[in-house]
Protein backbone atom coordinates (compact mmCIF):
# COMPACT_ATOMS: atom_id res chain seq x y z
CA UNK A 1 0.00 0.00 0.00
CA UNK A 2 1.39 3.48 -1.04
CA UNK A 3 2.18 6.04 1.83
CA UNK A 4 -1.28 8.71 0.18
CA UNK A 5 -3.12 5.21 0.43
CA UNK A 6 -2.25 4.20 4.03
CA UNK A 7 -2.83 8.14 5.29
CA UNK A 8 -6.16 7.68 3.74
CA UNK A 9 -7.00 4.28 5.15
CA UNK A 10 -5.70 5.92 8.69
CA UNK A 11 -7.65 8.79 8.29
CA UNK A 12 -11.20 6.42 7.29
CA UNK A 13 -10.28 4.29 10.41
CA UNK A 14 -9.96 7.40 12.76
CA UNK A 15 -13.05 8.37 11.41
CA UNK A 16 -14.92 4.95 12.32
CA UNK A 17 -13.35 4.69 15.91
CA UNK A 18 -14.52 7.69 16.74
CA UNK A 19 -18.11 6.86 15.86
CA UNK A 20 -17.69 3.46 17.46
CA UNK A 21 -16.76 5.39 20.57
CA UNK A 22 -20.20 7.15 20.73
CA UNK A 23 -21.84 3.30 20.32
CA UNK A 24 -22.47 3.40 16.43
CA UNK A 25 -22.77 -0.51 15.39
CA UNK A 26 -22.26 0.11 11.86
CA UNK A 27 -19.07 2.16 12.13
CA UNK A 28 -17.63 -1.28 14.78
CA UNK A 29 -18.78 -3.61 11.54
CA UNK A 30 -17.16 -1.56 8.77
CA UNK A 31 -14.45 -1.92 11.30
CA UNK A 32 -14.42 -5.44 11.52
CA UNK A 33 -15.19 -6.14 7.94
CA UNK A 34 -11.63 -4.15 6.94
CA UNK A 35 -9.68 -6.02 9.81
CA UNK A 36 -11.36 -9.58 10.01
CA UNK A 37 -9.08 -11.14 7.59
CA UNK A 38 -5.97 -9.52 9.17
CA UNK A 39 -6.81 -10.77 12.59
CA UNK A 40 -8.19 -14.35 11.42
CA UNK A 41 -5.03 -15.02 9.59
CA UNK A 42 -2.63 -13.48 12.60
CA UNK A 43 -4.83 -15.86 14.93
CA UNK A 44 -4.69 -18.91 12.07
CA UNK A 45 -0.65 -18.50 12.29
CA UNK A 46 -0.92 -18.16 16.16
CA UNK A 47 -3.26 -21.21 16.89
CA UNK A 48 -2.86 -23.34 14.25
CA UNK A 49 -6.34 -24.07 14.12
CA UNK A 50 -9.27 -23.02 12.54
CA UNK A 51 -11.97 -23.50 14.75
CA UNK A 52 -9.06 -21.84 17.67
CA UNK A 53 -8.63 -18.84 15.45
CA UNK A 54 -12.58 -18.37 15.12
CA UNK A 55 -12.53 -18.21 18.95
CA UNK A 56 -9.67 -16.13 19.34
CA UNK A 57 -11.27 -13.55 16.87
CA UNK A 58 -14.59 -13.07 18.84
CA UNK A 59 -12.29 -12.46 21.92
CA UNK A 60 -10.18 -9.87 19.97
CA UNK A 61 -12.80 -7.93 18.64
CA UNK A 62 -15.26 -7.79 21.95
CA UNK A 63 -12.27 -6.92 23.56
CA UNK A 64 -11.52 -4.04 20.85
CA UNK A 65 -15.28 -3.29 21.28
CA UNK A 66 -15.18 -2.87 24.97
CA UNK A 67 -12.08 -0.74 25.06
CA UNK A 68 -12.47 1.25 22.07
CA UNK A 69 -13.19 3.86 24.48
CA UNK A 70 -9.89 4.10 25.89
CA UNK A 71 -8.08 3.97 22.65
CA UNK A 72 -6.33 7.61 22.71
CA UNK A 73 -4.82 7.65 19.20
CA UNK A 74 -1.61 7.94 20.18
CA UNK A 75 -0.89 5.00 17.68
CA UNK A 76 -2.64 3.93 14.77
CA UNK A 77 -5.83 1.80 14.81
CA UNK A 78 -4.16 -0.80 13.44
CA UNK A 79 -1.36 -0.95 15.67
CA UNK A 80 -3.27 -0.98 18.57
CA UNK A 81 -5.40 -3.91 16.99
CA UNK A 82 -2.19 -6.26 16.47
CA UNK A 83 -1.61 -5.54 20.00
CA UNK A 84 -4.66 -6.44 21.48
CA UNK A 85 -4.38 -9.55 18.66
CA UNK A 86 -0.92 -10.50 20.04
CA UNK A 87 -2.29 -10.06 24.26
CA UNK A 88 -5.37 -11.87 23.95
CA UNK A 89 -3.04 -14.35 21.40
CA UNK A 90 -1.23 -15.31 24.43
CA UNK A 91 -3.69 -15.24 26.68
CA UNK A 92 -5.44 -17.89 24.44
CA UNK A 93 -3.08 -20.23 24.45
CA UNK A 94 -1.63 -19.79 27.93
CA UNK A 95 -5.22 -20.73 29.08
CA UNK A 96 -5.65 -23.84 26.47
CA UNK A 97 -2.60 -24.96 27.67
CA UNK A 98 -3.45 -25.02 31.40
CA UNK A 99 -6.72 -26.36 30.52
CA UNK A 100 -5.94 -29.42 27.48
CA UNK A 101 -9.84 -30.04 27.04
CA UNK A 102 -10.11 -26.45 25.35
CA UNK A 103 -8.30 -27.62 22.55
CA UNK A 104 -10.45 -27.45 19.41
CA UNK A 105 -11.63 -30.39 17.26
CA UNK A 106 -9.11 -30.73 14.14
CA UNK A 107 -11.16 -29.06 10.83
CA UNK A 108 -10.42 -28.30 7.60
CA UNK A 109 -7.86 -25.57 6.80
CA UNK A 110 -9.71 -22.22 6.35
CA UNK A 111 -10.21 -20.47 3.08
CA UNK A 112 -7.05 -19.42 1.43
CA UNK A 113 -6.56 -16.51 -0.69
CA UNK A 114 -4.51 -17.05 -3.23
CA UNK A 115 -4.24 -14.61 -5.57
CA UNK A 116 -2.52 -16.98 -8.81
CA UNK A 117 -5.55 -19.37 -8.01
CA UNK A 118 -6.32 -21.00 -11.26
CA UNK A 119 -3.26 -19.85 -13.09
CA UNK A 120 -1.35 -22.76 -11.14
CA UNK A 121 -0.28 -25.68 -12.61
CA UNK A 122 -3.46 -28.22 -12.04
CA UNK A 123 -4.36 -30.23 -9.05
CA UNK A 124 -1.44 -32.17 -8.17
CA UNK A 125 0.68 -28.84 -7.64
CA UNK A 126 -2.23 -27.39 -5.73
CA UNK A 127 -1.94 -30.35 -3.38
CA UNK A 128 1.56 -30.32 -2.92
CA UNK A 129 1.61 -26.61 -1.71
CA UNK A 130 -1.22 -27.79 0.44
CA UNK A 131 0.69 -30.41 2.14
CA UNK A 132 3.85 -27.86 2.09
CA UNK A 133 1.21 -25.71 3.78
CA UNK A 134 0.51 -27.68 6.46
CA UNK A 135 4.06 -28.83 7.23
CA UNK A 136 5.08 -25.54 8.06
CA UNK A 137 1.86 -24.55 10.01
CA UNK A 138 2.94 -27.65 12.17
CA UNK A 139 6.15 -25.90 12.25
CA UNK A 140 5.47 -22.96 13.32
CA UNK A 141 3.28 -24.71 16.17
CA UNK A 142 6.25 -26.32 17.52
CA UNK A 143 7.94 -23.12 18.13
CA UNK A 144 7.64 -21.59 21.71
CA UNK A 145 4.81 -18.04 21.69
CA UNK A 146 7.96 -15.80 22.54
CA UNK A 147 9.90 -17.48 18.88
CA UNK A 148 5.94 -17.81 17.16
CA UNK A 149 5.11 -14.20 17.92
CA UNK A 150 8.33 -12.17 16.42
CA UNK A 151 8.50 -14.55 13.61
CA UNK A 152 4.79 -14.37 12.39
CA UNK A 153 4.48 -10.51 12.81
CA UNK A 154 7.77 -10.12 11.11
CA UNK A 155 7.72 -12.56 8.32
CA UNK A 156 4.21 -13.28 7.69
CA UNK A 157 2.42 -9.72 8.81
CA UNK A 158 5.53 -8.11 7.18
CA UNK A 159 6.06 -5.47 10.28
CA UNK A 160 9.40 -3.94 10.55
CA UNK A 161 11.50 -5.14 13.77
CA UNK A 162 10.83 -1.68 15.73
CA UNK A 163 7.26 -2.13 14.97
CA UNK A 164 7.60 -5.78 16.12
CA UNK A 165 9.57 -4.54 19.08
CA UNK A 166 7.31 -1.70 19.70
CA UNK A 167 4.23 -4.27 19.75
CA UNK A 168 6.04 -7.20 21.98
CA UNK A 169 7.67 -4.55 24.18
CA UNK A 170 11.08 -5.68 23.56
CA UNK A 171 14.37 -4.58 22.13
CA UNK A 172 14.55 -4.36 18.68
CA UNK A 173 17.84 -6.95 19.12
CA UNK A 174 15.95 -9.07 21.14
CA UNK A 175 13.38 -9.62 18.12
CA UNK A 176 15.91 -9.41 16.24
CA UNK A 177 17.63 -12.67 17.86
CA UNK A 178 14.39 -14.44 18.36
CA UNK A 179 13.57 -14.17 14.55
CA UNK A 180 16.61 -15.78 13.96
CA UNK A 181 16.53 -18.50 16.40
CA UNK A 182 12.98 -19.26 15.15
CA UNK A 183 13.70 -19.12 11.56
CA UNK A 184 16.97 -21.61 12.36
CA UNK A 185 14.54 -23.80 14.62
CA UNK A 186 11.78 -23.92 11.97
CA UNK A 187 14.45 -25.22 9.09
CA UNK A 188 15.16 -27.86 11.66
CA UNK A 189 11.89 -29.00 12.09
CA UNK A 190 11.24 -29.17 8.37
CA UNK A 191 14.52 -30.98 7.50
CA UNK A 192 13.16 -34.19 7.09
CA UNK A 193 10.25 -32.79 4.77
CA UNK A 194 12.91 -30.15 2.45
CA UNK A 195 12.34 -32.23 -0.73
CA UNK A 196 8.57 -30.61 -0.63
CA UNK A 197 10.32 -27.51 -1.37
CA UNK A 198 12.82 -28.18 -4.13
CA UNK B 1 33.95 -10.39 13.57
CA UNK B 2 32.42 -13.00 16.37
CA UNK B 3 29.52 -15.32 15.22
CA UNK B 4 27.65 -13.77 18.20
CA UNK B 5 27.66 -10.39 16.48
CA UNK B 6 27.15 -11.07 13.19
CA UNK B 7 24.00 -13.50 13.76
CA UNK B 8 21.64 -10.75 13.61
CA UNK B 9 22.97 -9.85 10.22
CA UNK B 10 22.82 -13.36 8.84
CA UNK B 11 19.08 -13.23 8.86
CA UNK B 12 19.07 -10.42 6.41
CA UNK B 13 22.32 -11.84 4.37
CA UNK B 14 20.30 -15.03 3.55
CA UNK B 15 17.06 -12.77 2.60
CA UNK B 16 19.48 -11.19 0.15
CA UNK B 17 18.92 -8.17 1.82
CA UNK B 18 21.98 -6.64 3.49
CA UNK B 19 23.99 -4.86 1.03
CA UNK B 20 27.63 -2.83 0.91
CA UNK B 21 29.99 -2.81 3.39
CA UNK B 22 27.91 -5.13 5.68
CA UNK B 23 27.46 -7.81 3.25
CA UNK B 24 31.28 -7.69 2.51
CA UNK B 25 31.97 -8.66 5.86
CA UNK B 26 29.62 -11.51 6.71
CA UNK B 27 30.66 -12.81 3.34
CA UNK B 28 34.43 -12.88 4.16
CA UNK B 29 33.01 -14.46 7.82
CA UNK B 30 31.48 -17.19 6.18
CA UNK B 31 34.45 -17.88 3.88
CA UNK B 32 36.28 -19.27 7.25
CA UNK B 33 33.26 -20.10 9.37
CA UNK B 34 31.47 -23.44 8.48
CA UNK B 35 28.74 -23.16 11.42
CA UNK B 36 27.74 -19.75 9.85
CA UNK B 37 27.70 -21.42 6.35
CA UNK B 38 25.21 -23.90 7.73
CA UNK B 39 22.91 -21.29 9.07
CA UNK B 40 22.08 -19.16 6.33
CA UNK B 41 21.57 -22.43 4.78
CA UNK B 42 18.94 -23.19 7.14
CA UNK B 43 17.28 -19.42 7.21
CA UNK B 44 17.25 -19.49 3.27
CA UNK B 45 15.45 -22.87 3.40
CA UNK B 46 13.05 -21.34 6.21
CA UNK B 47 13.01 -18.37 3.71
CA UNK B 48 11.42 -20.58 0.81
CA UNK B 49 9.52 -22.63 3.84
CA UNK B 50 7.77 -19.54 4.85
CA UNK B 51 7.25 -17.49 1.56
CA UNK B 52 5.10 -20.20 0.34
CA UNK B 53 2.62 -19.50 2.66
CA UNK B 54 -0.94 -17.72 1.43
CA UNK B 55 -3.18 -15.26 3.87
CA UNK B 56 -6.31 -16.88 5.07
CA UNK B 57 -9.42 -15.40 5.34
CA UNK B 58 -12.22 -15.31 7.43
CA UNK B 59 -15.04 -17.63 6.27
CA UNK B 60 -18.54 -15.98 5.61
CA UNK B 61 -20.43 -18.12 8.19
CA UNK B 62 -17.19 -17.47 10.93
CA UNK B 63 -18.05 -14.05 10.25
CA UNK B 64 -21.61 -13.53 10.74
CA UNK B 65 -21.53 -15.71 13.28
CA UNK B 66 -18.65 -13.55 15.22
CA UNK B 67 -20.04 -10.28 14.25
CA UNK B 68 -23.35 -11.52 15.32
CA UNK B 69 -21.67 -11.87 19.12
CA UNK B 70 -20.21 -8.41 18.32
CA UNK B 71 -24.08 -7.59 17.97
CA UNK B 72 -25.44 -9.26 20.75
CA UNK B 73 -22.63 -8.05 23.24
CA UNK B 74 -23.44 -4.58 21.71
CA UNK B 75 -26.99 -4.52 23.10
CA UNK B 76 -25.88 -5.75 26.52
CA UNK B 77 -27.11 -9.17 25.64
CA UNK B 78 -25.48 -12.40 27.49
CA UNK B 79 -22.19 -12.99 25.47
CA UNK B 80 -21.55 -17.08 25.11
CA UNK B 81 -18.13 -18.54 25.35
CA UNK B 82 -16.66 -18.38 22.26
CA UNK B 83 -16.90 -22.29 21.50
CA UNK B 84 -20.65 -22.19 23.00
CA UNK B 85 -21.43 -20.80 19.52
CA UNK B 86 -20.46 -23.50 17.62
CA UNK B 87 -22.69 -26.47 19.51
CA UNK B 88 -21.04 -29.58 17.99
CA UNK B 89 -18.40 -28.78 19.68
CA UNK B 90 -19.84 -29.20 22.82
CA UNK B 91 -21.03 -32.34 22.39
CA UNK B 92 -18.06 -33.29 20.40
CA UNK B 93 -17.00 -37.47 22.27
CA UNK B 94 -13.90 -35.95 23.07
CA UNK B 95 -16.00 -32.96 25.52
CA UNK B 96 -17.87 -35.46 26.54
CA UNK B 97 -15.38 -37.72 27.67
CA UNK B 98 -13.27 -35.21 29.41
CA UNK B 99 -16.28 -33.45 31.54
CA UNK B 100 -17.22 -37.30 32.24
CA UNK B 101 -13.55 -37.92 33.72
CA UNK B 102 -13.38 -34.49 35.26
CA UNK B 103 -17.18 -35.05 36.90
CA UNK B 104 -15.63 -38.76 38.31
CA UNK B 105 -12.76 -37.46 39.31
CA UNK B 106 -14.32 -34.50 41.37
CA UNK B 107 -16.98 -37.03 42.97
CA UNK B 108 -14.23 -39.42 43.50
CA UNK B 109 -12.26 -36.53 45.70
CA UNK B 110 -15.54 -35.56 47.38
CA UNK B 111 -16.01 -39.01 48.62
CA UNK B 112 -12.37 -39.80 50.21
CA UNK B 113 -12.34 -36.21 52.03
CA UNK B 114 -15.84 -37.03 53.28
CA UNK B 115 -14.90 -40.64 54.01
CA UNK B 116 -11.54 -39.57 56.28
CA UNK B 117 -13.27 -36.36 57.22
CA UNK B 118 -17.22 -37.96 58.32
CA UNK B 119 -17.92 -34.73 56.24
CA UNK B 120 -16.26 -32.08 59.05
CA UNK B 121 -14.57 -29.39 56.85
CA UNK B 122 -10.91 -29.57 56.05
CA UNK B 123 -7.86 -28.53 54.60
CA UNK B 124 -6.83 -30.50 51.83
CA UNK B 125 -4.89 -28.20 49.66
CA UNK B 126 -7.75 -28.54 46.73
CA UNK B 127 -9.85 -25.05 46.13
CA UNK B 128 -13.05 -26.43 44.83
CA UNK B 129 -13.68 -22.78 43.75
CA UNK B 130 -10.64 -21.64 42.39
CA UNK B 131 -9.99 -23.98 39.01
CA UNK B 132 -8.42 -27.41 38.20
CA UNK B 133 -6.52 -29.58 39.21
CA UNK B 134 -3.36 -27.04 37.98
CA UNK B 135 -4.25 -24.05 40.07
CA UNK B 136 -0.86 -23.83 42.49
CA UNK B 137 -2.01 -24.60 46.41
CA UNK B 138 -0.17 -21.64 47.13
CA UNK B 139 -2.55 -19.36 44.89
CA UNK B 140 -5.65 -19.37 47.20
CA UNK B 141 -7.84 -16.33 45.43
CA UNK B 142 -11.18 -15.42 44.85
CA UNK B 143 -12.53 -13.99 41.92
CA UNK B 144 -13.91 -10.55 42.09
CA UNK B 145 -18.03 -12.03 41.78
CA UNK B 146 -17.26 -14.44 44.68
CA UNK B 147 -15.38 -12.43 46.72
CA UNK B 148 -18.04 -9.83 49.43
CA UNK B 149 -16.45 -7.05 51.81
CA UNK B 150 -16.32 -9.03 54.30
CA UNK B 151 -14.85 -12.37 52.63
CA UNK B 152 -11.57 -9.72 51.66
CA UNK B 153 -8.44 -10.56 53.25
CA UNK B 154 -5.08 -9.03 52.32
CA UNK B 155 -2.38 -10.94 50.61
CA UNK B 156 -0.66 -11.62 53.19
CA UNK B 157 -3.47 -13.29 54.79
CA UNK B 158 -4.01 -15.50 51.50
CA UNK B 159 -0.68 -17.19 51.16
CA UNK B 160 0.16 -20.19 53.09
CA UNK B 161 2.55 -19.76 56.27
CA UNK B 162 4.54 -23.29 55.69
CA UNK B 163 4.98 -23.47 51.67
CA UNK B 164 7.04 -26.62 50.98
CA UNK B 165 8.90 -24.32 48.22
CA UNK B 166 9.42 -20.99 46.94
CA UNK B 167 6.20 -20.49 44.62
CA UNK B 168 4.98 -17.43 42.87
CA UNK B 169 1.47 -15.71 44.02
CA UNK B 170 -0.79 -14.30 41.53
CA UNK B 171 -4.37 -13.02 42.20
CA UNK B 172 -7.45 -10.98 41.18
CA UNK B 173 -8.84 -8.87 44.21
CA UNK B 174 -11.15 -6.06 44.72
CA UNK B 175 -9.03 -4.93 47.80
CA UNK B 176 -8.48 -0.86 47.40
CA UNK B 177 -5.37 -0.21 48.34
CA UNK B 178 -3.36 2.84 49.26
CA UNK B 179 -0.01 3.58 50.09
CA UNK B 180 0.04 1.90 54.28
CA UNK B 181 -2.30 -0.79 53.14
CA UNK B 182 0.18 -1.72 50.16
CA UNK B 183 3.16 -1.37 52.80
CA UNK B 184 1.71 -3.77 55.50
CA UNK B 185 0.29 -5.99 53.09
CA UNK B 186 4.07 -6.72 51.69
CA UNK B 187 5.39 -6.29 55.48
CA UNK B 188 3.83 -9.24 56.20
CA UNK B 189 3.83 -11.26 53.31
CA UNK B 190 5.58 -14.79 54.53
CA UNK B 191 6.07 -15.65 50.74
CA UNK B 192 8.35 -12.32 50.27
CA UNK B 193 9.94 -13.35 53.98
CA UNK B 194 11.21 -16.75 52.69
CA UNK B 195 12.43 -15.25 49.60
CA UNK B 196 14.66 -12.92 51.45
CA UNK B 197 15.88 -15.68 53.53
CA UNK B 198 16.43 -18.44 50.67
CA UNK B 199 16.94 -16.98 47.37
CA UNK B 200 20.30 -15.11 45.99
CA UNK B 201 20.77 -13.20 42.94
CA UNK B 202 22.11 -16.06 41.03
CA UNK B 203 18.51 -17.88 41.50
CA UNK B 204 16.49 -14.52 40.85
CA UNK B 205 18.70 -14.61 37.48
CA UNK B 206 17.63 -18.40 36.79
CA UNK B 207 13.98 -17.83 38.00
CA UNK B 208 13.11 -15.15 36.48
CA UNK B 209 11.81 -15.82 33.61
CA UNK B 210 10.09 -19.07 35.02
CA UNK B 211 8.49 -17.13 37.82
CA UNK B 212 7.35 -14.50 34.83
CA UNK B 213 5.14 -17.18 32.74
CA UNK B 214 3.95 -18.96 35.96
CA UNK B 215 2.62 -15.49 37.13
CA UNK B 216 0.98 -14.88 33.62
CA UNK B 217 -0.38 -18.25 33.34
CA UNK B 218 -1.81 -17.86 37.44
CA UNK B 219 -3.35 -14.24 36.11
CA UNK B 220 -4.87 -15.61 33.21
CA UNK B 221 -6.20 -18.63 34.99
CA UNK B 222 -8.50 -16.38 37.24
CA UNK B 223 -9.63 -14.13 34.34
CA UNK B 224 -6.80 -11.74 34.26
CA UNK B 225 -4.42 -10.21 31.91
CA UNK B 226 -1.35 -12.45 32.00
CA UNK B 227 -0.17 -11.24 28.63
CA UNK B 228 0.23 -7.60 30.49
CA UNK B 229 1.38 -8.96 33.81
CA UNK B 230 4.27 -10.31 31.43
CA UNK B 231 4.54 -7.11 29.54
CA UNK B 232 5.12 -5.34 32.69
CA UNK B 233 7.62 -7.83 34.22
CA UNK B 234 9.51 -7.69 30.82
CA UNK B 235 9.73 -3.64 30.85
CA UNK B 236 10.49 -3.71 34.79
CA UNK B 237 13.11 -6.39 34.59
CA UNK B 238 14.48 -5.31 31.37
CA UNK B 239 17.70 -3.70 32.61
CA UNK B 240 18.13 -5.32 36.04
CA UNK B 241 17.32 -8.62 35.31
CA UNK B 242 18.34 -9.77 38.93
CA UNK B 243 15.09 -8.99 40.01
CA UNK B 244 12.83 -12.04 40.47
CA UNK B 245 8.95 -10.98 40.40
CA UNK B 246 7.12 -13.25 42.99
CA UNK B 247 3.77 -11.44 43.47
CA UNK B 248 1.08 -9.97 41.31
CA UNK B 249 -2.11 -8.85 42.03
CA UNK B 250 -5.27 -7.20 39.61
CA UNK B 251 -6.61 -4.89 42.39
CA UNK B 252 -7.74 -1.24 42.99
CA UNK B 253 -5.43 1.80 44.38
CA UNK B 254 -7.25 4.47 45.73
CA UNK B 255 -10.51 3.94 42.99
CA UNK B 256 -8.27 3.24 40.22
CA UNK B 257 -8.11 -0.42 38.79
CA UNK B 258 -4.10 -1.23 38.94
CA UNK B 259 -1.90 -4.21 38.66
CA UNK B 260 0.68 -4.70 41.70
CA UNK B 261 3.40 -6.21 40.83
CA UNK B 262 6.26 -7.76 43.80
CA UNK B 263 9.61 -7.86 42.95
CA UNK B 264 12.73 -8.97 45.03
CA UNK B 265 16.01 -7.63 44.38
CA UNK B 266 19.78 -8.12 46.12
CA UNK B 267 21.23 -4.71 47.96
CA UNK B 268 24.24 -5.13 45.68
CA UNK B 269 25.80 -7.16 42.50
CA UNK B 270 27.26 -10.56 44.17
CA UNK B 271 25.93 -13.96 42.99
CA UNK B 272 25.31 -14.52 46.85
CA UNK B 273 23.68 -11.93 47.95
CA UNK B 274 19.95 -12.65 49.64
CA UNK B 275 17.38 -10.87 47.62
CA UNK B 276 16.88 -8.45 50.38
CA UNK B 277 15.36 -5.41 48.71
CA UNK B 278 11.68 -5.25 47.85
CA UNK B 279 10.24 -3.31 44.99
CA UNK B 280 6.24 -3.15 44.28
CA UNK B 281 5.19 -1.18 41.63
CA UNK B 282 1.48 -0.22 41.08
CA UNK B 283 1.05 0.36 37.47
CA UNK B 284 -2.56 1.09 35.12
CA UNK B 285 -2.21 -1.10 32.67
CA UNK B 286 -4.49 1.13 30.52
CA UNK B 287 -1.89 3.19 29.82
CA UNK B 288 1.05 0.78 29.90
CA UNK B 289 0.20 0.31 25.94
CA UNK B 290 0.87 3.77 25.02
CA UNK B 291 3.67 5.12 27.55
CA UNK B 292 4.81 2.26 29.96
CA UNK B 293 6.20 5.42 32.07
CA UNK B 294 3.19 7.19 32.43
CA UNK B 295 1.85 4.11 33.51
CA UNK B 296 3.39 3.76 36.75
CA UNK B 297 1.15 5.07 39.82
CA UNK B 298 2.79 4.12 42.87
CA UNK B 299 6.55 2.47 43.49
CA UNK B 300 7.84 1.31 46.95
CA UNK B 301 10.52 0.04 47.61
CA UNK B 302 11.96 -1.23 51.21
CA UNK B 303 15.49 -3.04 51.98
CA UNK B 304 15.52 -5.71 54.84
CA UNK B 305 18.73 -6.11 56.90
Amino acid sequence: MSEPEENGRQGQDEALVARAKEGDLTALEELFNRYRNQVFSLAYRMTGSPSDAEDLCQEIFLQVMRKVGSFEGRSSFSTWLYRVSMNRSRDYLRRKKRSPEMLSQEGDPPEQHDQNAGTSGGLESVAIASEAQRLVQGALMELPVSLRAPLVLHELEGMQYHEVASLLKLPVGTVKSRIFRARIKLAEILEPHKEQWR
Amino acid sequence: MSCRRLRKSLVEYADGSLEGARAEKVEAHLESCAECRQAVEKLAFSRSALSGLQTFEMSDEASARVFGTLRSAARGDEVPAPSESRLGFLWSPRTVAVAGTAVAVILGLVIVVVTFTGGKTTRTGLNPTAGGPTTSPLSKTSSPATLNNSEQKTAADLIPKAAAAIMPVARVSQTNYDENSLKGTFDKMDLKKQIETSCTMTSAVSMRDLFCRKLADMMVDQGGDGAMVEAMIVYLTNTEPVLLPYYAEKAMYTGQPVLILGLAGPRRMSNDTKLTRTEVWVMNPAKFAASPDSSIVYFLEEKSQ
